[in-house]
């Protein structure tokens, strides 16, 4: 740990140096897009300024904002899908400039455009995209709820403070999380295991499947997550911003900052420090606390960057700590007391608020580094080095007694993984973009303590082509993925280290078509094959799974799971309607699950129900569903719906653990700006939750919980001092304090969810620009 | 490129400030494991002993075994006795308990004994003609590694020998902490 705050020191030490070379290149330049015929708000236009490439989009209200420019002559332009596009020049002297932009709406315009948009977003099916914005960071406590914001993806819980993302009912291996292009290797197997992701470090969430999906993997058979973190270099000199987050419940407080720096003398060059520290103590279900449920997270990373005009390096860091409770109430050693917790509908263990953190609990440190070089053959060739080493520390300490030593954790992992990747980009002439690249892994896993996994080395290579081709209407893409991965297992068995190896190879291919037959509409079909070979924990994994009293046992004979996946996607667009549904279909042979196995397994704690890992042909398909609708100037709202159905084709039942049918309506209001307050908006949200009606009571010691729904109410506004900017939120979740459970919460058995939370969110972002 | 020296500076120190963070973290590899696996699962107990001993010295002592010495899954339990009692006899029963998984053996019972005010051991009958009373104490509740067994009349049934760990909690009865054995001893009562 100390390393990093001398590294943290070394940068800010860096920095201070540069710092004194600043010029006066602080102007301001901001605006607003309006369609020229009823002066609507136009998002996500386009704004660009010629001579230095450098441009932002507007956001929902039609502002936008570029910091840094120093004073001169520039050539601005507006563009936006389905308008004409605005090229104006514009003088700054010496003061801020305001420039707006009145559009011109001509649905003729979209081809030229559509072909530029293509390049920018070079993944033709993506499902579903989120931005990180405050509202986010006022809502989610985590990388998986700030995800759960995305229609179809849902989270799969470990009591209050860990969270994973599930795709249309997928999630653990079966979901690949690129984390600024390089895949998350943690101990994902475990559903307890969060992916160690600070969000602060993100700017923006995309679910990608089909075809582009194959360059991240074979396996991403519920889809890749691709989390990109915050552009840097976006502006010279100093900028950067401080978030403050805290919350009722848990009573947690957040700080986290960035400061960036690129010096003005030296085009290209910039580096970014960023750091969080959050803290949260006992959060609180309606009636009662949850006894050990606080958590300490420290999070770092570094980012430093050098652009030429024929190359781009750079090298990233980040370290995630986390120290955090597990809910005392969901230790239990057997059977018995599991139904005792069951039957007592409170936890028999009362908790006060503390910010302590007792045992059990979890210690887990995940380290990234990666390196990059990309070099730009010429515009539209481009070649792109990249490696990374991640590191996950994970030490799970049980409920002690007070004599124990406390230190040794019982179950300690440790993963290290390395990646490296070589991608080649190219736009040829014929409307084509090809894309080809292979994929080195190695990944080394040891254990201390109580077995669960063995040690073991895995290994993969792989190799992908994807061509994409866009004319006028149409974008058609396919590709095609060739993975070889091995492993080699230690067991100790026999009183003597056994070595089992496995081989898995197989084609993975995928091809996804866009059609755009005017600028309303948008239909997008992607299908698609995909296989993830068995993972080591479903292999070889054996032994008491506390929490769930129930033994699971790995299964050595196991096969590659293999999918057939296909979806659909229609967009309509207007200027008050803005809807979506995307129907899917996967079927995966040889899906990976836990059944019972029969007899439970006597110990001495007592029998427990013994379960072991087997396949099943399984059917996937549901729909997700969105609709906006903009009811007046200042009214807006919004309905999402997902609907999943998950079945075992032999036997007709219904696959254990998916989420439930859920729909969400938000009805927000935007006032007009007032003094100080810029975009001061209200909304109201309303989540319903059904009751997951389609289980196999026999597998599970308690019924589905109900359906329960809530209300979640928040106000925002950008307030103006002066030059500074200051983002401030403030929200209220589960504002009616309603009791529920949830069927995605395998703490369900003991506690119900948390009450009424609210929480502040303040950001303020800073720059020498507008330091005069 | 005339700040080519100051970025390849920048660059360097950004480098070495990574390396020292990253360094010597991953030194154990797979392949060169502990010849024996590190078990500190300080929790296991793999082995119950019920010794009875007849409080007149008339009837043989009696013994019955629980073991799992792998722990809970793996291998199945390779002893889980029966309690074969004499009818109309008074017993003194006393309980071992061990770790059998490390070597030497550890003795759980001593660790029970020196934290008897977080631990109480309960007995259920169904069926059986016999009575057990708890016989030792933590100064304030009774403990349960020793107890007295009245047998009745010839009969058969189970015993349910439940070992509860309370911290702070212990209260003289079964309900609160967590469990740590649950062992179902079948009992059979001959003349």
């Amino acid at each position: 740990m100390h390393y990093s705050s001398l590294l943290i020191f070394l940068c800010l030490q860096l920095l201070c140096s540069f710092g004194l070379k600043a010029q006066d290149c602080y102007y301001h330049l901001h605006g607003k897009v309006a369609e020229s015929s009823n002066g609507l708000p136009i998002s996500y236009a386009v704004v660009q300024i010629k001579e230095l490439n450098k441009g932002t989009y507007t956001d929902s209200l039609g502002h936008y904002h570029i910091d840094g420019l120093c004073a001169g002559t520039y050539t601005l332009s507006c563009m936006r899908i389905g308008f004409e596009s605005i090229t104006q020049t514009i003088h700054i002297t010496n003061s801020d400039v305001e420039q707006d932009f009145y559009m011109t709406f001509n649905p003729s315009i979209f081809r030229t455009i559509d072909v530029v948009e293509v390049i920018e977003d070079k993944n033709v099916f993506i499902h579903i995209h989120t931005e990180f914005d405050k509202g986010i960071y006022t809502r989610a406590n985590n990388l998986g709820q700030a995800l759960s914001q995305l229609n179809g993806v849902t989270t799969i819980n470990t009591g209050s403070s860990i969270s994973k993302p599930v795709v249309h009912g997928l999630h653990s291996q079966r979901v690949i999380i690129l984390n600024n292009g390089v895949r998350q290797e943690g101990q994902q197997w475990g559903n307890e295991h969060a992916p160690e992701i600070d969000p602060y470090t993100l700017d923006a969430a995309q679910v990608i499947q089909g075809a582009s999906a194959l360059q991240y993997g074979p396996d991403a058979i519920g889809g890749a997550i691709v989390l990109n973190p915050k552009p840097i270099g976006q502006q010279k000199g100093w900028s950067g911003a401080l978030n403050l987050h805290g919350t009722s419940n848990g009573r947690q407080g957040t700080t986290s900052g960035y400061v960036e720096f690129s010096p003005e003398k030296i085009n290209g060059l910039s580096a970014r420090v960023q750091g969080t520290l959050k803290r949260s103590g006992n959060a609180r279900t309606p009636n009662y606390f949850l006894a050990n449920t606080g958590f300490i997270e420290r999070n770092y990373a570094a980012h430093f960057q050098y652009k030429h005009k024929r190359f781009d390096t750079g090298i990233y860091y980040t370290q995630f700590n986390t120290e955090l409770g597990i809910f005392s109430g969901s230790h239990i050693s057997n059977v018995t007391d599991l139904m005792r917790a069951i039957e007592s509908r409170e936890p028999a263990q009362k908790a006060n608020f503390s910010y302590h953190i007792g045992y059990p609990k979890q210690d887990v440190q995940h380290e990234l580094i990666k390196a990059h070089f990309n070099l730009n053959l010429t515009d539209k060739n481009k070649l792109q080095f990249s490696y990374a080493r991640q590191f996950n520390d994970r030490k799970e300490f049980d409920h002690h007694s007070s004599s124990h030593n406390q230190s040794t954790p019982e179950l300690q992992l440790k993963l290290t993984t390395h990646t490296a990747n070589i991608d080649w980009y190219k736009k040829s002439a014929r409307n084509l973009m090809h894309r080809v690249g292979i994929s080195g892994m190695h990944q080394a896993n040891t254990y201390n303590g109580r077995y669960f996994i063995p040690a073991f080395y895995q290994r993969g290579i792989g190799a992908y082509w994807i061509e994409t081709w866009t004319k006028n209407q149409w974008s058609l893409e396919a590709g095609l993925r060739y993975d070889i991965k091995t492993m080699e297992v230690f067991i100790h068995e026999n009183k003597s280290w056994q070595t089992f190896n496995h081989s898995f190879q197989n084609i993975a291919a995928g091809g996804s078509a866009l059609y755009k037959p005017n600028n309303r509409w948008r239909f997008a079909l992607q299908m698609g094959t995909t296989w993830r070979p068995p993972q080591v924990s479903e292999l070889y994994s054996n032994g008491l799974h506390h929490g769930v009293a129930a033994i699971e046992n790995g299964n050595r004979e196991l096969q590659m799971e293999k999918s057939w996946n296909g979806a659909l996607q229609a967009i309509f667009t207007t200027e008050w309607i803005e809807a979506q549904i995307s129907p899917y279909l996967q079927r995966v042979d040889n899906y990976i699950l836990l059944l019972p196995s029969g007899s439970p397994t006597l110990t001495i704690r007592g029998a427990f129900p013994t379960f072991q890992y087997s396949q099943i042909d399984a059917l996937l398909y549901g729909s997700d569903l969105q609709a906006s609708f903009r009811l007046t100037n200042s009214i807006r709202t919004t309905w999402k719906s997902a609907v999943l159905r998950a079945i075992q084709t032999s036997t007709k039942e219904h696959i254990y653990g998916m989420p439930s049918d859920r729909h969400s309506l938000r009805l927000a209001y935007l006032f007009h700006d007032k003094g100080i307050f810029k975009q001061p908006t209200i909304s109201a949200s309303g989540l319903y939750v059904n009751k997951q009606w389609r289980v196999q009571n026999h597998n599970d010691y308690m019924p589905a919980p109900n359906a329960y729904w809530l209300l979640d109410i928040e106000c925002s506004s950008v307030i103006h001092i002066k030059e500074q900017v200051i983002n401030v939120s403030v929200g209220v979740y589960n504002a009616f304090n309603l009791r529920y459970r949830d069927y995605m919460n395998r703490f369900r058995y003991y506690s119900d969810e948390l009450g009424r939370n609210m929480a502040v969110h303040i950001q303020i972002p800073f720059s020498q620009s507008n330091k005069k | 490129m005339k700040h080519t020296k100051s970025i390849f500076f920048f660059f360097l120190l950004f480098i070495l400030v990574l390396g020292i963070a990253s360094c010597k973290k991953d030194d154990q590899k797979p392949d060169d494991m502990p010849t024996h696996p590190e078990m500190h699962d300080e929790e296991l107990i793999t082995t119950l002993i019920l010794t009875l001993e007849d409080t007149s010295g008339i009837q043989p002592s009696v013994t019955a075994t629980f073991r799992d010495v792998d722990g809970p899954g793996g291998l199945a339990p390779s002893a889980f006795d029966s309690i074969y009692l004499k009818s109309h006899t008074t017993y003194n029963c006393a309980i071992t308990l061990l770790n059998e998984s490390v070597e030497p053996a550890e003795n759980i019972s001593e660790e029970v004994l020196e934290e008897a005010d977080e631990h109480l051991f309960c007995f259920t009958i169904s069926n059986a003609q016999l009575q057990i009373i708890r016989t030792d104490s933590d100064g304030q509740y009774e403990i349960g590694l020793n107890s007295q067994w009245t047998v009745g009349s010839a009969s058969s049934g189970h015993v349910l020998v439940i070992l509860k760990h309370q911290p702070d909690v212990k209260n003289g009865s079964c309900e609160p902490g967590e469990t740590d054995i649950e062992l179902l001893f079948p009992v059979l009562i001959t003349d």
